[in-house]
């Protein structure tokens, strides 16, 4: 299934299956369709690009204001949405882990707890270097064994009246005394002319599809993008001077003999149905552009939780404030595994078991010192350029089709930080609320906040 | 003449655009969090003329024109279009409050009209409608952002909080920001729902109260809902970005508190929406938030200053939720007033000297 994006008319699919991710969910005849479940077109580069802040500086727009009118009807949207009702109860729980990944689950096992989550699949059973591994196997017995326990489901944030829960058609009110926050992170796409065609995805996504897709272009400083490359015997792109591996990505890259080469700038069109890669030492077709440019925790429902993050300048991403046993002072909550940036999944296990455990605490300090967190730790703040920057086009916000000029745009005028951004240009106002462009534009642009994510966290 | 600006929102940015304007160069903002923080980045975006009280209504009749000048004239487009408001007359309160308003709006030439709600294809119910065409919507940052990025080289923005007025002589010569003393001659508090706090702070009775409100935004939908439509339970309107933005008309307790949003109010929301709207029968929310409403006792606005205060103290405040569509025209009856000693005479009837003569507003359309 073909859809196009809302502005611009590009043909889109997700780039990741997410979901509340950009283009996860379409609306056809008024009924939601899960992206995931569909086929996709093969790339291709239409749509006409037509800059927003064009309503700004055409000074016609301002004496034809029935214009203004003729573009929003004009704009693909849904006509309609078949009804649909909840139900509202309240449920009594003391400890609420929110997110099923590695350390979700690792914290499940410490705990009387429920555990919600919307997506159960976690990388480690999905990745084939590790889907056979004694973790992968714990993993897979607690999910049997703790199964009363766990919730498919929404956590859609915090309200009056306490945190929502979304199970089905139901809505669930708890006032739970702690909350683990196990939201893992996310790989986001990066800045380069071409960066919204079908099949440029996360790697997350290409583990979910890697059957359909033979030659592969991964993008990213991180050891998962390394990973990535040894799954898909591809080579690695990085930004130049951005390098973000541990000691154990390094040995991996030894080891496998991995081709990692810095890039000045990368340019992808659509030919011929495949993806061509243009960069300025090489070229090549491409199935799938893959990447995972570096982790990026889901912020979202803990800062909208009221826990504080910050912006950790030595890897260009947005951390929630925490000690190293996980704990969030500012909410009295704590954070596991991805969700405090950790992307290995012996890390994760130790993470989920750090809010319990004072002895492992010392354990995930040693760990967590050959990789690039450990100067969150030390606040030793360096500043490194963007993992995300592979050139200076694209997209930044895939929902409202904000590109990358018009956000510098904004930027040179001084609107530097996201929530201006925001203002000026509607990014990050779209489905998706800015779970995905709001991280890119403020690693970009070095941004100290983020916006202000909002609850329902999830369309309700 | 040293300018100081407590607060940069809607009224405070527009003081402050037309002293530039007028060549005044010692302009300093004071703003506790960022620009358009508060109620200004937080409104719905509407502009009317239709008011319950004649002052209202002729503030609006001079307001109104200049907002939709100011929207041909700023670096950034307000996107001002003319919408109409609709009135869902589905009670008899709503009947009798329109009905009367009906011949004040006539005689003040921005008479509306009775019509059945089916004229309108978005909507599904059968009531009687009252349709008020002059009406219409702008967009809130672009207004207040324009009017920054106009001036932006000219004002000097301080983040901190205001805390005292130093005054010396009966005279302002400075305020204290940051613990330390901002020299000035004129004062102008511009603090919307903050205002009645500061100046308590400060042993000055001015009665502006926040009375938080929540508003919503949903999934886009086709562009259908063109007039902001009101209901006895909800209100609501297209954005031309394809939400339809609203929020619940009910009665809450005044005071400062979390700025959250309520599951109560967020599905009564949704679920009128629903009832009321043509294919939004399964529409959801992607958003809500919350901010606050400046109520005074006559839900009037309040200008100028009182003989009371020590000279060179102003106030621009208390416009329960329709400050953002006056903030372009109140800036300039404020400019004209600091810089020029022009007393317009809207300065008299919204005087804060109102509430001791009691001369009171008496409006009560808060939309």
């Amino acid at each position: 299934m073909e859809v196009r994006s809302k502005r611009h008319g590009r043909v889109r699919v997700p780039f990741d299956c997410e979901k509340g991710m950009p283009h996860t969910e379409a609306i056809v005849k008024g009924i939601r369709v899960d992206m995931c479940g569909e086929d996709w077109p093969r790339p291709k580069d239409t749509g006409l690009k037509i800059s927003g802040l064009l309503l700004h500086k055409l000074k016609l727009v301002r004496y034809t204001p029935w214009l203004l009118q003729e573009i929003s009807t004009r704009l693909n949207i849904p006509s309609s949405y078949t009804a649909e009702d909840y139900t509202l109860d309240k449920m009594n729980v003391d400890t609420l882990i929110v997110g099923g990944g590695t350390s979700g689950i690792f914290a499940l096992r410490r705990t009387k707890g429920l555990l919600i989550a919307n997506d159960l699949e976690t990388d480690v059973l999905l990745d084939p270097m590790t889907e056979t591994s004694d973790l992968a196997n714990t993993v897979k017995q607690t999910l049997k064994s703790e199964s009363s326990r766990i919730l498919k489901g929404d956590f859609l944030g915090k309200f009056s009246e306490g945190y929502l829960l979304r199970v089905e058609r139901r809505l669930i009110l708890v006032n739970p005394s702690k909350i683990i926050f196990a939201t893992g992170g996310r790989y986001l796409p990066p800045i380069f002319e071409g960066n919204d065609l079908p099949h440029v995805i996360s790697r997350r996504l290409y583990l979910r599809r890697r059957k359909r897709y033979n030659k592969v272009l991964v993008l990213g400083s991180s050891d998962d993008a390394v990973r990535t490359a040894i799954v898909a015997k591809g080579k690695v792109l990085t930004p130049e001077g951005v390098k973000l591996f541990s000691r154990r990505g390094l040995e991996l890259i030894e080891e496998h003999g991995v081709e990692v080469e810095e890039v000045k700038w990368l340019r992808v069109k659509a030919k011929s149905e495949s993806l061509e890669a243009t960069w300025d030492k090489g070229q090549g077709k491409f199935d799938a552009i893959v990447f995972s440019p570096v982790k990026q925790p889901r912020v979202e429902p803990i800062a909208n939780s009221g826990c504080a993050y910050k912006f950790y300048p030595n890897m260009g991403i947005y951390l929630p404030e925490h000690d190293m046993d996980g704990y969030m002072k500012e909410c009295n909550h704590y954070v596991t595994g991805g969700g405090r940036g950790i992307w290995w999944e012996e890390l994760s296990a130790l993470s989920g078991t750090t809010p319990f455990d004072p002895e492992a605490v010392q354990q995930l300090k040693e760990g967590l010192k050959e990789t690039t967190l450990r100067q969150y730790y030390t606040n030793d703040f360096i500043t490194v350029k963007s993992p995300y920057l592979y050139g200076e086009g694209g997209y930044m916000c895939l929902c409202e089709d904000v590109t990358y000029e018009d956000i510098m745009e904004v930027v040179r005028k001084g609107y530097v930080d996201v929530e201006a951004i925001k203002r000026t240009t509607g990014l990050a106002t779209g489905m998706c609320q800015g779970k995905a462009c709001s991280y890119i534009a403020g690693s970009v642009t070095r941004s100290n906040s983020l916006i202000t994510f909002r609850s329902p966290l999830l369309t309700m | 003449m040293r300018v100081v600006i407590l607060g940069a929102g809607g009224h405070g940015l527009s003081l402050a655009y037309h002293l530039v304007k007028k060549g005044i160069n010692d302009i300093s903002m004071v703003e506790a969090k960022r620009i358009n923080y508060g109620s200004s980045g937080r409104n719905a975006g509407r502009y009317r003329y239709h008011f319950y009280t004649k002052e209202n209504v002729e503030f609006a009749k001079e307001g109104i024109p200049y907002l939709l000048k100011l929207c041909k004239d700023l670096p950034l487009n307000p996107l001002c279009m003319k919408t109409g408001y609709l009135w869902i007359l589905d009670d008899e309160k709503s009947k009798d409050v329109i009905s009367r308003a009906h011949s004040l709006w006539s005689s003040e030439g921005v008479g509306g009209k009775f019509l059945p709600c089916n004229d309108f294809d978005f909507l599904k119910i059968e009531e009687e409608c009252y349709l008020a065409p002059q009406d219409g919507s702008f967009h809130h940052d672009y207004l207040s952002l324009g009017m920054y990025e106009a001036i932006k080289d000219h004002v000097k923005v301080i983040i901190g909080e205001a805390m005292r007025l130093k005054v010396s002589g009966g005279k302002i010569v400075g305020v204290e920001v940051n613990g330390s003393i901002i020299p000035a001659d004129v004062v102008a508090v511009t603090l919307g729902a903050w205002t009645g706090h500061f100046m308590k702070r400060n042993g000055i009775e001015v009665p502006v109260e926040p009375e938080k409100k929540e508003i919503f935004v949903t999934e886009d939908l086709k562009f259908r809902v063109k007039p902001l439509t009101i209901s006895k339970r909800i209100y609501f309107s297209h954005t031309l970005k394809g939400e339809i933005i609203g929020g619940v008309e009910d009665e809450v307790p005044r005071g400062f508190g979390e700025l959250d949003i309520s599951v109560e109010r967020s599905l009564s929301f949704t679920r009128t929406l629903r009832s009321l709207v043509k294919g939004a029968e399964g529409i959801r929310i992607l958003r809500g938030w919350s901010g606050y409403y400046e109520m005074t006792p006559d839900h009037s606005h309040i200008m100028g200053f009182s003989d009371s205060w020590p000279d060179g103290l102003y106030v621009d405040a208390g416009y329960s939720g329709h400050g953002m569509m006056f903030s372009p025209y109140s800036g300039k009856i404020m400019a004209d007033l600091i810089a020029d000693g022009v007393k317009n005479k809207f300065t008299k009837i919204f005087s804060p000297q109102r509430f001791e003569e009691n001369k009171l507003i008496d409006e009560r359309m808060v939309i």
